[in-house]
């Protein structure tokens, strides 16, 4: 009997219905979605992590005989025991069990003759704390990054229920006056709330199953979409990867945010008496009410009888006002964020490196290093190549020779947290060592005015002195008195005994060579040419181990000395593409070749890529509340049309009805839009100033495009919604609504 | 001198079996400042024939003219225009609206029309209904009986050609009813309103100056106390 009752509320509300069904479907499509994506970003860290540091679940270091592995192997709870392949003798050992590896790792340490505390047993915490493994400590810092992937998640279930329950409860006492027969003729609490639950599970079932598998396709999209973004750039190979736990994670999380969503409205209307029931829950009484008198005036009385109606029921339309000031808000301030930070990186990195750098390759030296220059230089379209390499050494400077500005104060160290005073009040300080080719260093010279004939190096003296110019760029004063005949020791990093060079200093400069490095933050620069380093290289230090330690995938950034790193710049931007092929001929193959448009362009697909996210992200919020919207225009039509015939009994005219109705719509849409517009505002002058970016400048990438085309949905769905519900109002005799049939 | 006039007002609702006819051929005419009363078993049509005359109901056929003009040949907005400034309409169950406060409900009908109270006027009304310490209430923090009164006011408040009231102390104990069928007296003795009073109690009906009663859509008696 339930069954059929609820199909036939459902087949006479077919847009109330809808509106559950729309609200259920986005609400499973996003929880879906996000479960997939996380459980994309865990494992492709688990495979990335398993790629590069191999399955095992702990280490133990050491060289065991092979009775000892055999026993090992032949414990119950070992899965596999491996012997590592480096340089170092190791055993990789992997349990059946991982969560066991803190409790069952020190017994097996035990029977390898091996101290459990030794340093010789080395658990793979990257492995296990992606499993939520926890150490002996507790969860380490890395679990909380999966901890957080599952409160994200509850958190947008919780949300989702708080809009749900509304939207349900709307729909279900739009039945009221029914089920307050029907309770009238003997239907108990429990038969009601059947009845009502029956209607959910009709309309969100399908729904479910639906918003399930768009939620699939949406993670796969977005997963590609991300790969195919990130995977060039980063060098990764992030793929899409299916999983049934995840998916049924999702459905579960679904099947319960839409359950209790129904079950809190449900008991509330359960618990009402039959007499209200029969009233259609009689309107709830109006304790308070603001007056709106400007409001009247400029509008009309109309006006101010819609925004008190909308006042009334402030509490039915509060989920879908959050949801939608929160999506357009949400929106409105990401957009300024991507346009702000597109424009800033465009200034400070893009544009200010167009004569620095168009392309860039770092390989190992070889014998071959001034050929390689010389045919890249001969390529067609080069207009100018360097070829450098660069190390990083610290100096000491006695407070007698720095420049007149800086011995002014009364703390030099305080220009930069890189200066520290020894004992003697003497400086230390990074001293970046950069070594061009002879034809670049000769160039660089007459750039400079100095006449370099002897063997020197050059000084780029130059301290930020903490100021700016109107266009923000840095302000600098001369670090050192520029004497002649000055020398500077050169020390290795972590010494201060002897230094490993002494140079003898031909000039100072006021600016670097024009490269990618600026060395914005460092007072003293060397710049050498390469016959002068090639006359000392045995002095300098072997390249650092840290750096080398880092590996990092593209050789420009490693300080190593040993590197060689060709900056090419070409004639036009139109010849980059032609030169990179040639230079990729040229160069060993593999040789990584950084190209400054291609960049840019990645950049801007990035940017783009992460506008049109956050944007679905958005419009998807913006759906929820845009459904609570529909369900409330849709739903307590009985009580609207009383409304409304009391208005017509007092003499509303009918134009005068359509006017309310346009403004309650009008009001529902725009007073989130409006909201959102205004708290955006002085956010984005916020940011402006702090990225000392021009309002015009703004103004010409600002993201109207977006923001309008999301207004006009907004606009467009509450006025639709506006609409049918009107049309429900409006329709038949109205002034049937004020017989009270309760008696 | 005559102030309403209804002449052959018919009303039939649905078609074939479903088939009702609410009223029949009603004639009748009142003289501006009566008090009438109409009479009659549940189901006779006095609802129906309110309705017309308030202009919130049009008439299957028949004409009814207020002040000499007929009612029925204007539009949805002129009629709109009609009930606003030609008629009050008072509820057995009062149908205030209840966003509004006492103040806002009576003037509601001068609003619409985009007209301001006479403070003047207002205040005596306010004093009339004995609604002075209630100005600003919303309807839910007022009795059934000034809740009355207060739909009383918004019936009066533009002066109106008639008053028409649906049962208006269906909902009311004897002592606020016996209050409001005085108020409603009062407002025909010191407005000089034509008053028009549906009613199942004899006795309101017996301080009316006429009485009509209606049986199965029709007029069967029109009985002068006056």
């Amino acid at each position: 009997m339930w069954k059929l009752y609820s199909l036939s509320h459902i087949r006479h509300n077919r847009a109330s219905s809808l509106g559950i069904a729309g609200c259920t479907l986005a609400a499973c499509l996003l929880i879906t979605c996000l479960c997939l994506v996380f459980y994309n970003i865990w494992a492709d860290e688990v495979r990335r992590v398993i790629l590069t540091e191999g399955p095992a679940h702990a280490v133990l270091t050491g060289d065991f005989s092979d009775e000892t592995v055999e026993a090992i192997e032949r414990r119950p709870e070992v899965k596999s025991v491996t012997r590592s392949a480096g340089q170092t003798p190791a055993l990789n050992i992997e349990l059946n069990n991982m969560r066991e590896t803190y409790k069952v790792m020190p017994e097996l340490a035990g029977l390898a003759g091996v101290p459990a505390d030794s340093g010789f047993l080395v658990y793979h915490d990257r492995l296990l704390s992606a499993y939520l493994v926890p150490t002996p400590q507790g969860l380490s810092v890395r679990s909380l990054m999966v901890i957080g992937y599952m409160g994200a998640v509850l958190l947008c279930c919780a949300t989702l229920i708080l809009m749900l329950k509304n939207a349900f409860f709307v729909s279900m006492s739009s039945r009221l006056h029914q089920l307050g027969i029907l309770e009238s003729v003997g239907a108990t609490p429990k038969q009601l709330r059947q009845a009502l639950y029956s209607e959910c599970a009709i309309l969100c079932l399908p729904a479910v199953a639906l918003g399930l598998g768009l939620g699939v396709l949406a993670s796969w999209g977005f997963v590609g979409y991300l790969a195919s973004v990130a995977n060039p750039i980063n060098q990764v190979d992030l793929q899409y990867q299916f999983s049934f736990w995840a998916m049924g994670a999702a459905l579960l999380a679904t099947l319960i945010t839409v359950w209790l969503s129904a079950v809190i409205p449900a008991r509330r209307l359960s618990r009402i008496s039959a007499l209200e029931a029969i009233r259609s829950g009689v309107q709830r009484p109006v304790k308070k009410m603001r007056r709106y008198r400007v409001f009247s005036r400029l509008f009309g009385v109309e006006a101010e009888l819609a925004r008190k109606s909308i006042y009334a029921r402030k509490r039915l339309l509060r989920a879908a006002a959050w949801s939608l000031t929160l999506a357009f808000l949400g929106l409105c301030a990401f957009l300024n964020v991507e346009a702000i930070s597109g424009l800033s990186t465009q200034r400070t990195y893009f544009e200010r490196y167009r004569s620095r750098w168009d392309l860039m390759a770092a390989l190992t030296e070889s014998g071959d290093d001034s050929r390689i220059l010389g045919q890249i230089r001969s390529i067609p379209g080069v207009e100018r190549a360097t070829a450098y390499r660069m190390t990083v050494a610290r100096a000491r400077v006695d407070g007698t020779l720095l420049s007149g500005e800086v011995k002014a104060l009364e703390d030099p160290s305080s220009l930069s947290e890189r200066l520290i005073p020894d004992e003697s009040g003497a400086l230390w300080l990074k001293a970046p060592v950069l070594v061009l080719d002879d034809q670049s260093f000769l160039d660089y010279c007459a750039e400079n005015g100095i006449i370099q004939g002897e063997s020197g190096a050059l000084i780029v003296n130059r301290i930020a002195n903490g100021e700016r110019d109107e266009v923000h760029n840095r302000l600098y004063w001369p670090y050192l008195a520029e004497e002649t005949g000055l020398s500077l020791p050169l020390y290795e990093s972590g010494r201060k005994d002897e230094p490993f060079a002494i140079l003898e200093i031909a000039g100072f400069v006021s600016e670097p060579p024009e490269l990618r490095q600026e060395f914005e933050e460092d007072a003293l620069v060397v710049v050498m040419s390469e016959s002068l380093y090639d006359s000392m290289k045995d002095r300098f230090p072997a390249p650092y181990a840290a750096a080398l330690e880092k590996a990092p995938l593209n050789p420009t950034e490693r300080f190593s000395i040993r590197n060689r790193v060709y900056n090419v710049i070409a004639e036009s931007e139109q010849e980059i593409e032609g030169i990179q092929d040639q230079l990729s001929a040229l160069l060993p193959q593999g040789t990584v070749i950084e190209n400054r448009l291609a960049a840019q362009r990645d950049d801007a697909t990035m940017r783009w890529g992460i506008r049109v996210i956050i944007s679905a992200l958005a419009c998807l919020l913006a759906l929820i509340g845009l459904s609570s919207v529909f369900a409330v225009c849709l739903s307590q039509i009985q009580q609207r049309r009383r409304e409304f015939a009391r208005y017509l009994s007092v003499g509303l005219s009918p134009g005068g009805m359509v006017k309310i109705l346009v403004m309650e719509g009008l009001l529902m849409g725009l007073k989130p839009l409006l909201i959102g517009l205004v708290v955006n505002i002085p956010l984005t002058a916020l940011m402006l100033n702090a990225a000392w970016i021009s309002v015009p400048a703004y103004l010409s990438s600002a993201p109207v495009g977006f923001i309008l085309g999301f207004m006009a949905l907004v606009l467009v769905m509450v006025g639709l919604a506006s609409y049918l519900g009107g049309r429900k109002i409006l329709r038949g005799n109205l002034m049937e609504a004020l017989k009270d049939d309760a008696l | 001198m005559e102030i309403l006039r209804c002449e052959g007002l018919s009303k039939v609702y649905g078609q074939g079996e479903a088939r009702v006819e609410a009223l029949k051929e009603v004639s009748f005419s009142l003289e501006k400042g009566s008090f009438t009363a109409i009479v009659g078993p549940s189901g006779s049509g006095k609802s129906t024939l309110l309705h017309i005359l308030g202009g919130v109901e049009t008439p299957t056929s028949g004409k009814l003219f207020v002040d000499g003009a007929d009612v029925f040949s204007r539009n949805r907005t002129q009629l709109a225009i009609y009930r606003r400034r030609q008629v009050g309409l008072i509820y057995q169950f009062y149908n205030l609206i209840p966003v509004l406060d006492v103040t806002e409900n009576i003037l509601m009908p001068l609003r619409l029309d985009g007209r301001r109270a006479d403070p003047g006027h207002l205040k005596e009304l306010m004093r009339f209904l004995g609604l002075e310490q209630r100005a600003r209430h919303l309807p839910s923090q007022l009795s059934g009986g000034q809740q009355q009164r207060v739909s009383i006011g918004r019936a009066l408040i533009n002066a109106p050609a008639v008053v028409l009231a649906d049962e208006p102390t269906g909902n009311l104990d004897n002592e606020n009813s016996r209050r409001i069928v005085e108020l409603l007296k009062a407002s025909n003795r010191k407005y000089h309103q034509t008053l028009v009073v549906i009613t199942h109690d004899e006795e309101i009906a017996l301080q009316a100056g006429r009485i009509l009663r209606m049986e199965d859509g029709r007029i069967v008696s029109d009985e002068r106390l006056d």
